[in-house]
């Protein structure tokens, strides 16, 4: 067996014709994402690590006649991996990821500002063997800090290439250093790889050939120069997933012998202290005599100074309250005039389809179907935009973590941490931006439990169908002298409802499915910095994108279905029929008016009269002895049945049902009227208190809306989750209905 | 309680300085009985093994480094510390896991 380097398997294969990987490394407020957004612009990709819930961000970087990939892996202060999804980022370097060949070359993303701590990593990535340029980013940062880096002599000890960045790159010829480094880099081999340990790198390597060695060929896919990083890894962090996975190849006696190693290592330590202390030791000698700061750092003193108000318990706290409230504010206020525009370019949309196509299946597809459709994923758009863009300003400002540190005691007792808060609250307007924004959790349960807690605040796709039904059903009651109004008073309720829902199920999952080691809150405060508008840009437009192209298909989909469900089949029997019935009002009703009202009757009429024999008319009557105990008749049944792709739907299908045609509001008085008097065929009420309690409670704890199914898929990376919490919000939805038919 | 106790009690005066006779640390000190102003240096940990402490040592929790308490959140927890440099958060319950030891500038 000779002895492998890593650089056999890494640096391996330098095809000219094959496009060139470059994969991005750094601290998590580096400014790293940054760079990597200036780099590639919009030529960018995101998908999902398989197995988990990384975001896999891929970009493509010209450099003169050549292209390049970028992988911008997440922010770690370590190689050290003890989560699947900390995983990512080793296994992209080594190689390891299905379809993604090994990097040619890693940009290493340092803030100037804190040399110490980002060398940690940077140190880790250069024992790889794999050639290394280093940005020294946010110099002009430091350089307004009075610290003067010599980068020359930094450049030298490190033995690799450090190229100065400035964190606000606007102009791109400020990059081409960079650019040029990376271009040289990709082609570069390095034969011996640097190693701080040496003696743990030798002790790996002669165990690696052992059980290459050991293992028949064919059992074992895990090439030696990798394992030998692996055992690397695995001695030093001890029951992380590099151990994890060798067990899983190798066995689990593998356990002993890495244990044997590490007994050899070190005396009176712990093997990951002895790397902790011994890095440590080489950075602070690496940074000896070419790093000059100041005994008082002005600039850090003035974010110190901003942190006494801000972070402060009750000031900070009250600053918080304020920076919410203006958010929401902006969500609701500056989407109305937005949301407006849309829903009136919908509805011309809809009077030009039936203007200019003859009337039957293709101009209701059209209109019904498609413009609807694209109308009800296109609506929320202004509100995700701008409650996205708040949401990375506040990230990239470093007032997230500050929210996070602030409200991290208030989300412990649901079992969270700070980090969930904000995600939480962004879903009071929309569970979609709100479980995109779960990023930020750094801890995979409290992420998920998050995810799952979402969509139980009430969102503004709620508050329609809300309003309808406080006004239709609860009266207009004062008490105390008018300060408290039942109906207020319900939609408090209502709110409340969702709120100790989404607590609940948070809790009882942390306590259960997702219970894990002892909770961690290991935050970095970043200094306050001002967002790259660029970056900004362009990280929202990628969200845009991805909520379009992901939500936005499948909701088109089933809008279609849910429209030619009730669409399909039409009879000619009640066609022949209204046309009989509007040619004797045409002939017998004199004045205009009354004539047009009335076939506009008629015409509601015949659109209830097909929707209750249409296919989902027919799934309404199929379905209503499940919802005999909640108190439902066959069109509220069906109503709820269309309204699972998007809960704001069933204002229209109960219009439709009711005969007051689709085009109505929740403002509509006739609505209101017909839904008040429906009755069953005995003449019984449908709508009793409990009934309609039933149904707005329904309506809190359901999970009617397909984008929030498709980006808990997209966000989770399974469709166990998202099936999860559909059957769950369901379940609790029904119980919760039948607890209120109890009422009469 | 005095003006000054008061004060840094709702989270005004941080950074005061303290006396000497007070900034002395008993020996089995944590980094979850630092006082405002009062720096101290990390010793080690309670149990090297704990799930955290490689996460820590690497942030920056190593033996001979000064850390110094900054804030408190609301309820007393979690804490803001300055290390190597840089703010770093943590709850109560990991702090307690790092023994530190008194530091004399």
């Amino acid at each position: 067996m000779t002895p492998a380097k890593p650089s056999d398997l890494i640096a391996s294969d330098k095809d000219q014709n094959k496009q060139a990987v470059i994969a991005v490394v750094g601290n998590p407020n580096t400014g790293k994402s940054t760079l990597f957004n200036l780099l590639t612009g919009m030529r960018q990709k995101v998908a999902n690590y398989p197995g988990v819930t990384v975001e896999k961000r891929l970009g493509e970087l010209n450099i003169g006649a050549r292209s390049f990939q970028l992988i911008d892996l997440p922010g770690t202060y370590s190689l050290a991996a003890h989560s699947p999804d900390e995983r990512a980022a080793i296994d992209v370097l080594l190689g390891r990821i299905a379809d993604m060949p090994p990097p040619d070359a890693v940009l290493v993303v340092i803030d100037a500002t804190n040399l110490k701590r980002n060398l940690f990593v940077a140190t880790e990535v250069l024992e790889l063997g794999i050639p290394v340029v280093i940005a020294l980013n946010m110099v002009d940062i430091a350089e307004s800090q009075d610290i003067s880096i010599d980068v020359a002599a930094l450049a030298a000890r490190l033995n690799t290439v450090v190229i100065p960045t400035i964190a606000a790159a606007t102009r791109h010829e400020s990059l081409e250093p960079l650019k040029a480094a990376l271009a040289k880099a990709v082609d570069e081999s390095i034969d011996t790889p640097w190693a701080l340990l040496n003696d743990v790198k030798q002790a790996a390597e002669t165990l690696a050939a052992e059980l290459v060695a050991e293992a028949s060929p064919e059992s074992s896919h895990l090439k030696e120069p990798v394992a030998a990083y692996e055992i690397h890894r695995a001695l030093i962090d001890k029951g992380g997933e590099a151990e994890k996975q060798l067990i899983s190849i190798f066995g689990a006696g593998l356990s002993q012998r890495l244990q044997a190693q590490r007994d050899l290592l070190t005396v009176g330590q712990t093997l990951a202290e002895r790397d902790a202390n011994e890095r440590y030791a080489y950075i602070t000698a690496t940074l000896d005599g070419i790093v000059r700061e100041p005994e008082d750092n002005q600039q850090r003193s003035l974010s110190e100074r901003v942190d006494q108000i801000v972070s402060h318990p009750i000031i900070g706290s009250l600053l918080f309250v304020l920076v919410m409230g203006t958010v929401f504010q902006a969500v609701f206020s500056w989407a109305t005039p937005l949301m407006d525009l849309i829903d009136g370019a919908a509805g011309w949309a809809t009077e030009r389809v039936y203007a200019t196509l003859p009337e039957g299946a293709i101009a209701s597809l059209l209109a019904d179907g498609v413009v609807a459709g694209v109308g009800s994923v296109v609506i929320f758009l202004p509100q995700i935009l701008i409650l996205f863009a708040f949401i990375i300003v506040l990230e990239d400002s470093g007032y997230m973590a500050r929210a996070a540190f602030l409200m991290d005691r208030l989300m412990r007792w649901c079992g969270l941490s700070g980090h969930s808060f904000v995600p939480m609250l962004s879903s009071f307007a929309c569970a979609v931006p709100a479980i995109m924004g779960t990023r930020v959790i750094p801890d995979t349960r409290d992420r998920i439990a998050t995810i799952m807690a979402a969509p139980f605040m009430t969102c503004s796709a709620r508050l329609p169908v809300y309003a309808l039904l406080i006004a239709t059903f609860i009266p207009q009651q004062h008490y105390f002298y008018g300060f408290i109004n039942l109906q207020g008073l319900v939609l408090l309720g209502l709110y409340l409802l969702g709120i100790v829902g989404g607590v609940l199920t948070a809790f009882l999952l942390k306590r259960t499915i997702l219970r894990g080691s002892a909770p961690t809150f290991l935050m970095e405060l970043p200094p306050y910095r001002t967002p790259n508008i660029k970056s900004v840009l362009v990280r929202l437009l990628e969200r845009a994108k991805a909520f379009l192209r992901r939500a936005g298909t499948v909701i088109f989909f089933v809008s279609v279905v849910v429209w030619a469900l009730a669409y399909f089949p039409r009879s000619e029997i009640l066609a022949a029929d209204f046309e009989r019935q509007k040619l004797a009002v045409e002939s017998s009703v004199q004045i205009e008016a009354e004539r047009e009202q009335t076939i506009q009757v008629l015409e509601n009429e015949l659109a209830a009269a097909q929707m209750e024999q249409s296919l989902l008319g027919r799934m309404g009557k199929t379905v209503a002895p499940i919802f005999k105990p909640l108190g439902w008749d066959w069109k509220l049944s069906a109503a709820v049945i269309a309204s699972f792709p998007a809960r704001e739907v069933v204002i229209a299908v109960l219009g439709t049902t009711y005969a007051v045609g689709s085009d109505v509001d929740e403002e509509d008085e006739g609505l209101r009227d017909r839904v008040r008097n429906a009755a069953w065929p005995d003449g019984r009420k449908v709508f009793t208190l409990g009934v309609a309690l039933g149904l707005m409670v329904f309506y809190a704890l359901c999970l009617q809306c397909a984008a929030t199914v498709v980006v808990i898929r997209r966000e989770t990376n399974s469709w166990r989750w998202p099936a999860f919490a559909w059957v769950y919000m369901t379940g609790l939805g029904y119980l919760g209905a039948l607890a209120c038919a109890q009422l009469g | 309680m005095s003006i000054l106790q008061l004060a840094q009690r709702f989270g005004f005066a941080t950074g005061t300085k303290v006396s000497a006779k007070d900034s002395a640390y008993a020996d089995d000190a944590t980094l979850a009985d630092l006082k405002l102003g009062q720096p101290a240096q990390v010793l080690g940990f309670q149990n090297a093994e704990h799930p955290s402490a490689q996460r820590l040592m690497q942030l920056g929790m190593i033996k001979g480094e000064i850390i110094e308490l900054l804030r408190s959140a609301p309820g007393g927890d979690p804490m803001e510390y300055r290390v190597m440099g840089y703010n770093l958060s943590l709850r109560r319950a990991e702090a307690a896991e790092i023994l530190v030891e008194n530091y004399s500038s």
